[in-house]
């Protein structure tokens, strides 16, 4: 039912139901907030939302209060401003006010927020709070001391990922948000999908710091850098760069990279292609041998983390086949049975993904090889935005160059990674061709959503009709795998799960810009991307070339134990 | 009738008087239920006041006397338990029933005490030296010569006893007693003749508000919940009462727990709630014994659980016990509470009576709310609305505390005034100090004054004059305590309590503490810049104050600033000159004593000297000692430990 | 652990959250503060998120997370108390037991609570040892009383 309210003493139309602060954001008028996060319930925890309504003795929060007929809303008295200038003073009078020295300095919530309110002065002074940062874990730092308690993290984390690996501990203005007995969170089940570094209005939340160490590879004369660019961070950090939005920055980067000194720079996609034709090959091989129980994917190493803290029944039914940045690690360095080098000895491989989880994935025990690991570094789409502006890199100098060969073409696979549902569909067009029959047999792809709720696909190859599902985040990860749990029969041939929501288009590791909507944008700029990049081709190299048809011809684990490219997943149990 | 088995009593309360005709019909039964309401006795009758304040002034010592007294006694005589008659000043109390004499109240009990009073009164004789509180005068039986009535007593002729009419008076664990004393009827008369709408409606029509300080309107909270559709309704009886200084539910739990039953099973046929919950706090521990003791005899009796009294309403009562928090209190934290989450308040709408426990409609009440219920229902809303005042209907119970002379649980009749409690009720202040101040609803920091104590006790009148009555917390203050003090102590409370969710509360409360800490203590030494601080901090109060009460959260944080708002209204001079004067004008902020060595008396003995944390004593051996003014940071150390009373504080 | 608690965890089949409270409950009651293991233990019991266990066992005063002492204080600083200045007998405990309120002592004789409101507003200010209360304390006193307790501690 519609009916008008007034905003200011302007008449709005609204509908029942809607929450006074979309109202005003459609309106046109920015009500601050620190808690609020679309797509969860309000909590009213922040307090700055208030706004006045006529007749009403306090002050609303605007996010939990329904519209009603007949509202008066002031939104700019100087009550209500008064009231949201305390309220960020009151939460300044005991911050560390070391902004300078913050990794969120460019863009703080808080700081925007003080700005805005224009703070110019401390009128509250409070003890800081004693808390020490906490770098116990491998790729999500905190810092207690900068946190606002808005509650985004542990919600997110709880609601979103259904991980609860932080919550609120104690009371009143002793809070902290922490794991079990305030150990950090290398003691907690932290998956490290870093979805609460994107939500987190300050610098509570931050990547670990690890630029050192790149930039020593950089410096070391001996050393050979090789940074290998993903193609889901290529979406997201044009316009962090000051690009156009919406272009395909691969050859700039490259030109930006080369300049801080790289030996050599390739695309991720490679591997990415490598990885689903392998894991197509073993889905066919099942096929055609009869098995019926369908491969989990085992690319999104928080979605690997998860199973194995809270499903581990899960794991012998995850594939077997690395990820593609590790797999490109290993086949770079020759750590296969092959021992075929495409690197020097000296190399020093940087992967820049915009993945938390990435960073913890390499630093695994099954991801190195007598002391030699695959991949020597990680770094987040945040972090390579700091390490160029670091070096101080001309970006209007940049000119577009060709990631070096042979792994310098993006592929279409590449960027249908970089969304929920991509691989999916990758998957079934890389297993067309291997269990078609006839030349002309037809292929069709149809995505839907079944009745409950799951995102699925048919593929039908020929006569063969076959299910592929997905999902992303962990919360709706449960609800498909709930079915496979609980040993009902299911007929999916595929199943593939992203920790993050929307994939890796909405990864931990991108550069911070809030909504959901950005990372709809990104799967956007992948869709389209990947229109450019043409049809797939087979892989370049006979390496590869040779071991899918060992796959083929000896089915999954006879090939991997030959080639030595499995996760370490099944040797672990 | 032969009334000598358990059965036999259940089937004459339950058949004759629930379900039978009104009034109970013959004499006979009449003459029965006066047995069972213990107003004619075969044998002595001894009840000791047991509820946790009787315990906590050492009632349980005088039971064990009294029993081990009476195993050496040749006769039969009944001790019971019994609750709180609410005098807590005089407890321990024990009440002593001669059979064909009425019963006397005694205070003051102590353990050498007993065997005198019973060795007299056993005797049918007045023993001297024990204080006699009063006699409860009847008609039917013989009463004491030179004994007042007790309701002559100066505590309690100001009072309008209607909900606290059997507290202290009547077994708490007998549920004959309390069906022979008219309870239990106005339940069974309204499963039996009213809809759930009809009762909600009388409800209304009383205009009875909640009690814990919303002053909502019950019976509207009733019919919304009522009115919902769902599979699941919950009813909630509100007994965490977790502000400091008020124990009047736990009194009522523990002294009369059928009538909460009572009224919880009103409650929930009126909302058709199939589940009534009563939650309260873990310490409660005797309260809560009691209230399941009573529940399991209300269940045997058949008024608890399936098929009340053969009318096909199903109602289920169970007890929750949570753990220790404030805020707790608040509805939404409760309710978070009983389902196993952190007791953080929650942002309404969605309002419990929509969305409350497990998401099902709920219905919270406060105990206090709650016991006026069967009341209303017996004697009907247009009685009730006789009651009190044009705006405010009905009585209300305070935990009368602080520095007058009687303390305890008092119920006055709503329009009462201030003066009327203190220096009627209270028996004026104690070592005769001069009035200050009354703390009302104590931690909402609602401060009467000299100048308000004539107010009545209406929600309307208060409202006008920017106080809320609050839950029922009632402190005396007298002038030898410091309000500026009070009110740091008040802000610290709310500030360690509070839940930590919305930022005005828990950073606010913070900051207010913090300025009023500087303000009763002195600055650290060296600190150079902390009076510049303190007056900073100061200009700051009434904005951060502001703010709190008017964005906070929940109801506890906006009552949060309460205390240092009305201490800057009417007590403006004394928070000044801590202020300005650094000097506490009633002499109870030690942190602001000024310290002094007398050079006469002073030997120089040097362990002052030896002691002071700041060095701000400087002196020799044998020679007299002098104190630095600005180094001292007003510890009393040296104060403390000088043998020669040489040094005076102001 | 597991068999130390055994029994509470016996008495809540349903293993729902809402019988979180009421078994840490149980359990600070028998050991006078929650043991670590047993933390871990109810959060695999009730299937709830360690993190979450301990979030909502940190929120309440109730709960303890180190052994009391023999003897536990608990000090009413209720607003009646306050008046009749309970926190003069609380920085004269804090004195004479070496300890801050909120900590055992090394030895582990004593511990000290604050609490809000001990439900004895009458005889302000209130004390409670172990479960037997002490009533209208005067500073002068606490000496005796905690020596009557160090002479039971000798005792056990």
């Amino acid at each position: 039912m519609d009916f008008t309210i007034h905003i200011n003493n302007n008449p709005v139309k609204v509908q029942e139901g809607e929450s006074l602060l979309s109202v005003l954001r459609r309106f046109g008028i920015r009500i601050p907030t620190l808690c609020n996060m679309e797509g969860f319930s309000p909590t009213g925890a922040c307090r700055l939302c208030v706004v006045e309504i006529e007749g009403r003795k306090e002050l609303v929060t605007s996010c939990s209060f329904p519209v009603e007929k007949g509202l008066c809303v002031l939104t700019n008295t100087q009550r209500v401003m008064r009231a949201r200038k305390s309220i960020v003073e009151m939460l300044l009078s005991n911050h560390p006010d070391d902004c300078l020295y913050c990794s969120r300095n460019a863009n703080c919530e808080l700081r925007t927020l003080a700005a805005e309110l224009h703070i110019v002065e401390r009128r509250y002074n409070a003890p800081k709070r004693p808390f020490f940062p906490d770098f116990s874990s491998p790729s999500v730092m905190r810092d207690a001391a900068k946190c606002v308690l808005c509650s985004r993290c542990v919600r997110v984390c709880e609601e979103l990922q259904e991980v609860t690996a932080i919550d609120f501990i104690s009371r009143s203005n002793q809070t902290i948000i922490n794991s079990a007995f305030k150990k950090g969170l290398n003691n907690s089940c932290c998956v490290h999908c870093g979805q609460c570094i994107t939500v987190c209005p300050t610098g509570a939340l931050s990547d670990l710091p690890s630029l050192d160490k790149v930039q020593a590879a950089l410096d070391n004369k001996e050393k050979k850098v090789y940074f290998l660019i993903s193609p889901a961070l290529v979406v997201s950090i044009a316009e962090h760069l000051d690009f156009k939005p919406q272009q395909n920055v691969l050859g700039l980067l490259t030109n930006i990279l080369k300049k801080l000194g790289a030996s050599k720079i390739f695309d991720l996609s490679f591997a990415i292609d490598l990885h689903i034709r392998m894991e197509a090959q073993i889905i066919a091989h099942r096929i055609q041998n009869g098995i019926n129980e369908p491969l989990i994917s085992s690319c999104c190493p928080s979605w690997v983390k998860y199973a194995e803290t809270f499903m581990p029944e899960i794991v012998p039914h995850l594939s077997p086949v690395k990820s593609p940045q590790q797999l490109f690690g290993t086949y770079l360095k020759g750590l296969d049975a092959t021992n075929e080098k495409m690197i020097e000895d000296d190399a020093f491989i940087v992967s820049l993904v915009p993945c938390v989880g990435a960073r913890f994935e390499f630093t695994r025990p099954q991801n190195t090889h007598k002391g030699i690991a695959e991949i020597d570094a990680v770094l987040t789409t945040r972090e390579l935005l700091n390490l160029i502006r670091l070096h101080g890199i001309d970006i209007t100098k940049a000119t577009p160059e060709s990631p070096d060969m042979p792994f310098d073409k993006g592929l279409p696979f590449g960027f249908k990674m970089g969304y929920s549902g991509g691989k999916s569909e990758a998957i079934a067009e890389a297993l067309y061709p291997l269990i078609k029959k006839k030349r002309n047999d037809h292929y069709k792809y149809i995505p839907g959503r079944s009745p409950s709720g799951i995102r699925e696909a048919k593929l039908a190859i020929g006569l063969k009709d076959l299910k592929i599902a997905w999902a992303s985040g962990q919360h709706k990860a449960n609800k498909l795998l709930e079915g496979f749990r609980s040993n009902k029969k299911q007929s999916f041939c595929y199943i593939e799960i992203m920790a993050c929501g929307d994939g890796c288009a909405g990864g931990g590791g991108h550069p911070i810009d809030f909504g959901k909507e950005k990372s709809r944008i990104r799967k956007k700029i992948c869709q389209e991307f990947e229109k450019e990049c043409g049809i797939p081709n087979a892989p370049k190299s006979t390496h590869a070339e040779n071991f899918l048809l060992d796959i083929q011809k000896s089915g999954t684990n006879q090939a991997l134990s030959k080639f030595r490219t499995d996760n370490g997943l099944h040797k672990q149990l | 009738m032969n009334l000598t088995t358990a059965e036999s009593i259940k089937k004459l309360l339950v058949q004759k008087v629930l379900l039978g005709h009104e009034p109970p019909a013959t004499p006979e039964i009449l003459k029965e239920l006066s047995f069972l309401g213990k107003e004619r006795i075969h044998r002595p009758l001894i009840y000791v006041g047991m509820a946790s304040c009787g315990t906590i002034a050492g009632a349980s010592k005088i039971h064990d006397s009294i029993k081990e007294y009476l195993e050496g006694y040749n006769y039969q005589v009944d001790l019971v338990e019994g609750g709180c008659i609410g005098l807590c000043s005089m407890e321990p109390i024990v009440d002593i029933q001669m059979p064909g004499r009425t019963r006397l109240v005694f205070g003051n009990v102590s353990k050498d005490k007993v065997s005198l009073l019973l060795d007299e009164m056993l005797n049918y004789s007045l023993p001297q030296g024990v204080d006699i509180l009063g006699q409860y005068s009847s008609q039917i039986l013989q009463n004491w010569d030179d004994v007042p009535d007790i309701s002559a007593h100066p505590f309690f002729a100001g009072q309008h006893r209607l909900l606290l009419k059997h507290c202290g008076v009547i077994d708490p664990l007998s549920v004959a007693e309390y069906i022979a004393k008219g309870g239990y009827r106005a339940f069974s008369r309204a499963i039996a003749q009213k809809m759930p709408v009809e009762v909600c409606q009388c409800i209304e029509e009383s205009r009875l508000t909640g009690r814990g300080g919303g002053n909502f309107p019950v019976g509207r909270k009733w019919r919304m919940v009522q009115e919902t559709y769902a599979s699941q309704k919950y009813f909630i009886a509100n007994a965490v009462e977790s502000d400091p200084g008020s124990y009047m539910n736990r009194m009522v739990m523990e002294s009369n727990p059928h009538l909460l039953i009572e009224s919880l099973l009103i409650g929930a046929y009126a909302t058709a709630a199939s589940k009534a919950i009563l939650f309260t706090r873990r310490e409660f521990d005797h309260a809560a014994k009691q209230f399941e003791k009573a529940l399991e005899q209300a269940r045997n009796f058949g008024l608890v659980g399936h098929n009340i009294l053969d009318s096909g309403v199903s109602i289920d009562i169970s007890i929750k016990k949570g753990a220790r928090a404030f805020v707790c209190g608040e509805e939404t934290a409760l309710i978070n509470s009983i389902e196993g989450k952190r007791a953080m308040p929650q942002a309404k709408p969605p309002y419990p009576t929509e969305k409350g426990l497990w998401d099902k409609p709920t219905c919270v009440n406060n105990v206090e709310t709650l016991i006026n219920v069967p009341l209303i229902l017996h004697k009907g809303a247009e009685w009730f609305k006789g009651i009190g005042t044009e705006t405010s209907k009905g009585t209300k119970l305070f935990t009368l505390s602080g520095q007058t002379s009687n303390r305890g649980i008092i119920e006055v009749t709503m329009g009462a005034t201030f003066r009327e409690i203190i220096y009627g009720i209270g028996g004026g202040l104690k070592n005769s100090v001069r009035f200050k101040a009354l703390l009302l609803g104590i931690n909402s920091g609602n401060f009467i004054t000299e100048n308000t104590l004539d107010v009545r006790i209406d929600y309307k009148e208060l409202q006008n004059i920017g106080i809320s009555l609050g839950s029922g917390g009632f402190a005396v203050v007298d002038q030898t305590t410091c309000m500026v003090d009070i009110a740091a102590h008040l802000t610290k409370f709310f500030q360690k309590e509070s839940c930590g969710k919305c930022i005005p509360c828990r950073e606010g409360t913070a900051i207010i503490s913090q300025i009023l800490e500087q303000t009763i203590r002195r600055p650290d030494a060296g600190n150079k810049t902390s009076a510049l601080e303190r007056f900073k901090g100061i200009m700051q109060l009434k904005s951060v104050s502001t703010v709190i009460r008017e964005t906070s959260l929940c109801a506890l944080g906006r009552s949060a600033p309460n205390a240092i708002l009305s201490v800057m209204q009417n007590f403006n001079d004394e928070l000044r000159s801590h202020i300005y004067d650094r000097k506490c004008p009633s002499g109870s902020c030690k942190g602001l004593r000024v310290f002094f060595i007398d050079p006469n008396k002073c030997i120089g003995c040097t362990v002052c000297f030896k002691k002071c944390p700041s060095d701000a004593i400087v002196g020799t051996i044998k020679q007299p000692h002098h104190i630095i003014d600005e180094r001292c940071i007003g510890c009393s150390v040296c104060y403390d430990s000088c043998k020669f009373n040489a040094i005076s504080a102001y | 652990m597991r068999k130390k608690i055994a029994h509470f965890l016996d008495r809540f089949p349903n293993k729902l959250r809402e019988d979180l409270i009421p078994l840490l409950s149980d359990i600070q009651a028998e050991f006078g503060y929650l043991p670590q293991d047993a933390i871990v233990e109810v959060s695999n019991y009730l299937s709830i998120s360690l993190n979450k266990v301990y979030g909502v066992a940190t929120f309440y005063d109730t709960f303890w997370f180190s052994p009391k002492g023999k003897f536990h204080i608990k000090v009413c600083n209720g607003t009646a108390c306050k008046i009749e200045n309970s926190t003069l007998v609380i920085s004269e405990l804090e004195k004479q037991l070496k300890i801050n309120a909120g900590h055992t002592d090394s030895e582990g004789n004593f511990s000290l609570e604050i609490v809000s409101c001990l439900g004895g507003c009458a005889q302000a200010p209130v004390m409670e040892i172990n479960q037997e209360f002490h009533i209208r304390i005067k500073i002068q006193e606490l000496k005796f009383i905690l020596a009557q307790c160090n002479a039971k501690a000798e005792m056990i």
